[in-house]
């Protein structure tokens, strides 16, 4: 593929509301997991959770949903950069592509007892609060683009995937930049859904440990802006997507899924394995998961390839996860630092990688970041300088 | 922007309450009708929800219309609301007792569809499932013509909404489904599909325009109903150009 530039990128989640502020945890090991404040539960677990989040008076009435305000911190970090876009391009060229699992579920559930009871004073939309576009309208609408925009919803492989689909709008010359986005909440529904699958960690979640217990959850929002013609020290080299094909809640035990998604993407860049430099990983800190998809790391790259899991400081952040561990992989290529595995040891001596689990300085020229999600959708982008 | 073409080798229609998309159209009702899913079997059955049944329901029939094998295929399966009566139900269970089933969790995604289809068919072919609003029609095959362009073979396009709870108070709509298998082979097609500019603002549409607004109020809400209206064209062998309006874009169907 014809590489495309990373011009503009910004993250929000528990670790921070800004970019900077994500950044520095992340390149020191930080966590910010806590018992869930706005979710209460009958059972022990962690969540990367953001607390008092500002009003998004932006957005309209979507801007009481919990997902729009954490949308919104994101956004606002581009906006600025999307809008040299427009003058640029005009905003009929600039697509957007957004992905997320939940949308406004949270909303609803928040307001769903007294919907069940009939109260008519429930302030309340569905069409505008709930449902997809009641996130991909009014951002589109605070960006001023004018272009192609969706959501696309593969669980937790969304986001990575919207980079896929901008790739494909970039091809047919549909558009000159697309805003590529993920954003998620946490909410009744996935803690406690997570807690009913045994997926949820009781602690803080530990990728790659022998020790390893589960995910812990989180929620944030992060976007990028692509452009196709303009030069950036960070790009877009290669996509690969596969399906599973196996179950709609546990990776094929065979890694095959995972596998074809990583071997596309490198087949897409035209780079051999010993071009990455090291694995930002799906790493979930699931049993089943981590053990897959090290397995299929080392199968592909070799016993030894340095693999770092970001979910470990952020938590799983489902829709938003593959757009966060993207960013800080690319901040991770302009820094020449790969970001620590936090709580890895013990390493799980059945997966033969090497989790970093200190931040390393090292001169980096390529990264393969994977995204996994439920129904075996599987997404791997390489990015490089 | 590059004018993509694929043609239409096979579709099909789905609704419980109407048995054909004239039916669909003129709101003439039959005795509500389940989906026919049955290249699914044992497990994969449990919690499936009316809307991903009608997805698997289309995707069958228009594969098998166009002899099109299912493990082949890149997909694209597109949906409005998606799985909003399993999010119903898993709320209401967590106010009445606490409980959420992981079974039903695990069929709560947008995807559901998407998975099933790839475990039920053997397909490890790239799937996207997307979602746009009354928009997604249009999307949805914007998504299969550029897909298909970079992967190659046949691709599958379905979209689907069931009717939404009432519990959330939003508007009436009727569950429909449909499905398009579009090929580069034009041998048998029924229609053509291609990816066009959109007119410029002002001037006069060359083509008839396809758009909710044109459709009967009972249809105007359902994101699905555009696909209907092509299905109806296609089934009626009455393929007089028309366009699918996107943002900056338009889908002409023409005849092959």
């Amino acid at each position: 593929m014809k590489r495309i530039a990373i011009t503009s990128y910004a993250l929000a989640n528990a670790l921070g509301s800004t970019t900077d502020e994500v950044m520095d945890h992340i390149f020191s090991g930080k966590t910010a997991f806590q018992a869930p404040r706005a979710f209460p539960m009958p059972f022990p677990t962690v969540v990367g959770e953001m607390n008092d989040l500002p009003s998004a008076p932006e957005v309209g009435i979507a801007g009481d949903t919990r997902i729009m305000k954490i949308a919104m911190l994101g956004a606002r970090q581009i906006s600025k950069d999307v809008e040299r876009a427009v003058t640029t391009y005009g905003k009929k060229r600039i697509g957007f592509v957004l992905g997320g699992c939940t949308a406004g579920i949270e909303f609803s559930e928040s307001v769903f007892p007294a919907l069940s009871r009939g109260e008519a004073s429930v302030d309340y939309s569905c069409e505008t609060q709930h449902t997809h576009h009641a996130t991909l309208v009014p951002l589109a609408d605070y960006f001023g683009v004018g272009g192609p925009s969706l959501v696309v919803s593969s669980a937790c492989s969304s986001s990575v995937k919207a980079i896929a689909i901008a790739r494909r709008w970039f091809d047919a010359d549909l558009v000159d930049a697309v805003i590529v986005g993920g954003i998620d909440s946490l909410s009744r529904t996935t803690i406690r859904g997570f807690h009913s699958l045994g997926a949820l960690s009781e602690n803080a979640t530990r990728p790659f440990s022998s020790e390893r217990t589960g995910l812990t959850l989180g929620e944030g929002a992060g976007f990028m802006l692509l452009e196709k013609d303009a030069t950036s020290d960070v790009y877009v080299r290669g996509i690969g997507e596969s399906s599973d094909a196996h179950h709609l809640s546990a990776p094929d035990p065979k890694g095959s899924g995972i596998l074809e998604s990583m071997r596309r993407a490198l087949a897409d860049a035209n780079l051999q394995t010993d071009a990455i430099d090291y694995v930002s990983a799906h790493g979930t800190g699931t049993i089943q998961n981590d053990l897959v998809e090290g397995h299929a790391i080392s199968e592909l790259f070799g016993e030894g390839t340095r693999v770092t899991s970001t979910k470990s400081m952020t938590g799983h952040l489902l829709g938003a996860a593959g757009i966060t561990s993207t960013v800080i992989s690319l901040e991770s290529l302009r820094r020449g630092l790969i970001p620590p595995t936090v709580g890895t040891p013990p390493q799980d001596p059945a997966i033969h990688v090497v989790v970093s689990t200190q931040p390393e300085k090292v001169a980096l020229r390529a990264i393969i970041n994977n995204a996994i999600g439920f129904g075996g959708s599987n997404a791997a982008v390489i990015l490089s300088t | 922007m590059n004018r993509l073409s694929l043609y239409v080798r096979g579709y099909s229609f789905f609704a419980p309450d109407y048995a054909t998309p004239a039916d669909a159209f003129a709101d003439v009702r039959r005795s509500a009708t389940a989906p026919n899913f049955a290249m699914i079997e044992g497990r994969l059955r449990r919690f499936t929800s009316l809307v991903t049944q009608m997805h698997l329901d289309v995707a069958g029939e228009a594969l098998r219309s166009a002899n099109v094998a299912a493990s082949e295929v890149v997909s694209v399966f597109a949906s409005s609301w998606g799985e909003i009566t399993t999010a119903e139900t898993i709320m209401r269970s967590i106010f009445d007792d606490g409980s959420v089933s992981a079974a039903r969790f695990t069929q709560s995604v947008h995807n559901t569809p998407s998975g099933i289809f790839s475990i039920a068919a053997n397909n490890h072919r790239p799937s996207s499932t997307i979602a746009a609003g009354l928009q997604t029609c249009a999307m949805g095959f914007l998504e299969a013509l550029t897909l298909q362009k970079d992967e190659g073979g046949d691709v599958l396009l379905t979209l689907a909404d069931e009717e939404i709870p009432s519990v959330f108070r939003a508007e009436v709509r009727p569950s429909l489904a449909v499905a398009f298998v579009l090929s580069e082979k034009s041998e048998g097609a029924h229609a053509k599909v291609s990816l066009i500019p959109a007119p410029k603002d002002g001037a006069p549409e060359e083509v008839r325009v396809l758009e909710n607004d044109t459709l009967p109020a009972h249809l105007r809400p359902s994101a699905v109903a555009l696909g209907v209206a092509l299905v109806r064209f296609l089934a009626a062998k009455d393929v007089t150009p028309v366009t699918l309006r996107g943002a900056s874009y338009a889908i002409l169907v023409e005849p092959a």
